[in-house]
């Protein structure tokens, strides 16, 4: 009977140990292959789990940039829906990134972001998550620990061919609705334009803005300083995702120039004008 | 060349005067005192009443149906339909087949006759206003497929706002999805922001009618008091302080009905002291409401995020006090978001 009870006080401790840790509060990278070729496309995802309400949440991926080159940071579908800092390269082999989810996320599998490497050199190149910082949904901003769960690819030779790891997205992103506004801190108090949305595939590539109705669209970023200040223009802003989907949405001016107001009507008098010249010559000939 | 001439004059003289009494009409309505609700869209007003601007649901990137205005002067783009045209006809004759639209149905209970709002990854979608006992229903069509993070919260009679309520939804394409059983929290006001020990804190709400709220009081021992609401949703409860230590506290209130219970509300902090303080009116979105919209949304996020990591800001972004603006500010405005 005395040696039963080792045996049952391990099958306790062991049974404990892994309902409290399979279900621990975790950060971890996952990627999309195990055996990666030189020369191949391979894609790593940035997944956290979390049995508490978590509505920021903030980090560096780090990799070898001599062994993976980055071909595309895809956040389509993230949990994360107001990025502080959109996941960008801030650095050779470093991907820094920081966001919000107002009302917060709990569950398992939770999609952060994703990175499309190519990899360049037989090796086996480590993907680490450092400096992670999430925070409960508890209007006081408790830090929550998370464990992380770093990852390692190898790769092996290859040939010279590239392989493409595609992604399908055909959808635009999501429908947005831009504000106008103005405080005395940013932009010495002058108006602004607010704006943002996500996209449910392949992650929002830029947003591209132009004042007026002619003109070339440039790349811009949120909040943005609207050069008509008199706000006398409409403003295109254009949301494109990686995959090259654009939603266009148009922010009609709060005080437009008559002439565009009424642009209808200076219209038929230039077809007016038009017509009796045309008239007239004919006569005349 | 004199036709000509009278033609251009005669044209510009139409022109002109017609202009003019649009011009005039223009210069009549932008007299009137600006505000929502007084059909003159103003400066962080995206329409008003009736009056949309020009806008349509085509001008804001979907692809059609009918755009509204809101109660709080924001786009309504609940009739509005994004999802791809896909090819139509049937076979046979040449029909043509409807295409099913993607809906998702929301309904539970929140407060009786409150506005209930719905956002869809963090941005307003739509609004309702629950019925005398509570009950709420919410329809949002048009969606593209995909994975979306829907928040709800509600205001009570007296202003006093829930905490945001999150549903991961995966929605499918032509296909009409619900999400039932929602049970939104009691609303928690206290009538003191500092009590004498030894003197009562009033502590009360609103939930659904005829449901039991657990009113409970952090202290080194807790304390859960039970109380039914009335006819009206409302709760109340005078709370005896002489078993409380001196120092800060917290009260916290959940509801139960029919076997549903909700998750507790907002946390509402007090001190026991040495004299009585009373509390202030609630207002709505104070912490993070940057523009005094009574709204903490993109608008205010774009302030906050402008002194990100920049010198000395100020400290109205500047939520926890320390001198700098991070991830833990963001963090808090995260909680009193409200689209």
């Amino acid at each position: 009977m005395h040696y039963t009870l080792p045996k049952t006080l391990f099958i306790f401790w062991f049974s404990t140990f892994f309902f409290c840790c399979a279900h621990a509060s975790e950060i971890r990278l996952e990627a999309s292959k195990v055996n990666i070729r030189t020369n191949e496309e391979f894609s790593v995802d940035l997944v956290v789990s979390n049995k508490e309400l978590i509505n920021a949440l903030g980090g560096r991926v780090v990799f070898p940039e001599a062994l993976l080159e980055v071909k595309e940071i895809r956040d389509g579908n993230s949990i994360i829906h107001v990025w502080i800092e959109r996941p960008q390269l801030s650095a050779p082999g470093e991907i820094v990134f920081s966001g919000i989810t107002p009302g917060g996320f709990v569950g398992a599998d939770n999609k952060v972001l994703s990175i499309l490497f190519e990899a360049k050199q037989e090796a086996l190149a480590p993907i680490s998550v450092l400096q992670v910082q999430a925070f409960r949904n508890d209007g006081s901003a408790s830090e929550i620990g998370l464990s992380i769960r770093d990852t390692v690819v190898e790769i092996k030779p290859g040939d010279s061919r590239t392989r493409k790891e595609i992604l399908y997205d055909h959808e635009k992103p999501e429908p947005f609705l831009p504000i106008i506004a103005s405080d005395n801190s940013m932009f010495n108090g002058e108006y602004f334009v607010v704006f943002g949305t996500q996209d449910k595939g392949s992650g929002i590539k830029q947003y591209e803005i132009r004042e007026g109705r002619w003109g070339r669209y440039q790349e811009a970023t949120s909040p943005y300083h609207i050069r008509a200040q008199k706000l006398n223009t409409d403003i295109y802003i254009k949301a494109i995702d990686n995959a090259g989907n654009e939603r266009l949405v148009i922010v009609p001016a709060p005080a437009p120039l008559f002439v565009w107001k009424y642009y209808g009507l200076f219209a038929i008098l230039i077809g007016m004008i038009v017509v009796a010249t045309v008239l007239y010559k004919k006569r005349h000939e | 060349m004199n036709r000509v001439v009278h033609i251009f004059v005669a044209t510009f003289l139409c022109f002109y005067y017609a202009v003019w009494s649009a011009f005039a009409i223009t210069v009549e309505v932008t007299a009137t005192v600006p505000g929502c609700g007084d059909g003159v869209i103003g400066i962080g007003e995206q329409c008003d009443g009736s009056n949309l601007g020009g806008s349509s649901c085509s001008s804001l990137g979907f692809t059609g149906g009918v755009l509204s205005c809101a109660s709080l002067c924001t786009f309504n783009t609940t009739q509005c339909t994004s999802g791809s045209s896909g090819g139509g006809g049937g076979g046979g004759g040449g029909g043509f087949t409807p295409i099913p639209s993607t809906n998702i149905v929301f309904t539970g209970r929140a407060y009786p006759k409150s506005t209930v709002t719905l956002l869809k990854d963090a941005e307003i979608v739509a609004t309702t206003v629950a019925g005398a006992n509570a009950d709420f229903q919410v329809t949002i069509s048009g969606s593209s497929g995909g994975n979306y993070l829907f928040s709800i919260y509600s205001e009570d009679a007296k202003g006093a706002r829930s905490p945001l309520q999150t549903f991961p939804v995966s929605v499918t394409s032509g296909v009409t999805t619900k999400v039932s059983g929602i049970f939104i929290a009691p609303t928690i006001i206290l009538d003191k922001r500092e009590v004498r020990r030894g003197d009562t804190i009033t502590i009360f709400g609103q939930s659904v009618p005829g449901s039991e709220v657990t009113i409970n009081v952090n202290s080194a021992e807790e304390f859960f008091i039970k109380k039914p609401t009335d006819a009206t949703g409302a709760y109340l409860l005078h709370f005896d302080t002489s078993v409380l230590e001196t120092g800060e506290h917290h009260a916290r209130s959940k509801a139960s009905l029919n076997g549903e219970i909700t998750a507790f509300g907002k946390s509402a902090g007090f001190i026991v002291g040495t004299k009585n303080i009373f509390a202030e009116v609630p207002k709505s979105a104070v912490k993070g409401d940057l523009n005094s919209d009574k709204r903490i949304n993109l608008v205010d996020f774009s302030i906050v995020a402008y002194w990100y990591k920049r010198l000395n800001p100020p400290a109205s972004v500047d939520f926890n006090n320390d001198k700098k603006v991070d991830l833990i500010d963001f963090s808090i405005m995260a909680f009193h978001w409200t689209g």
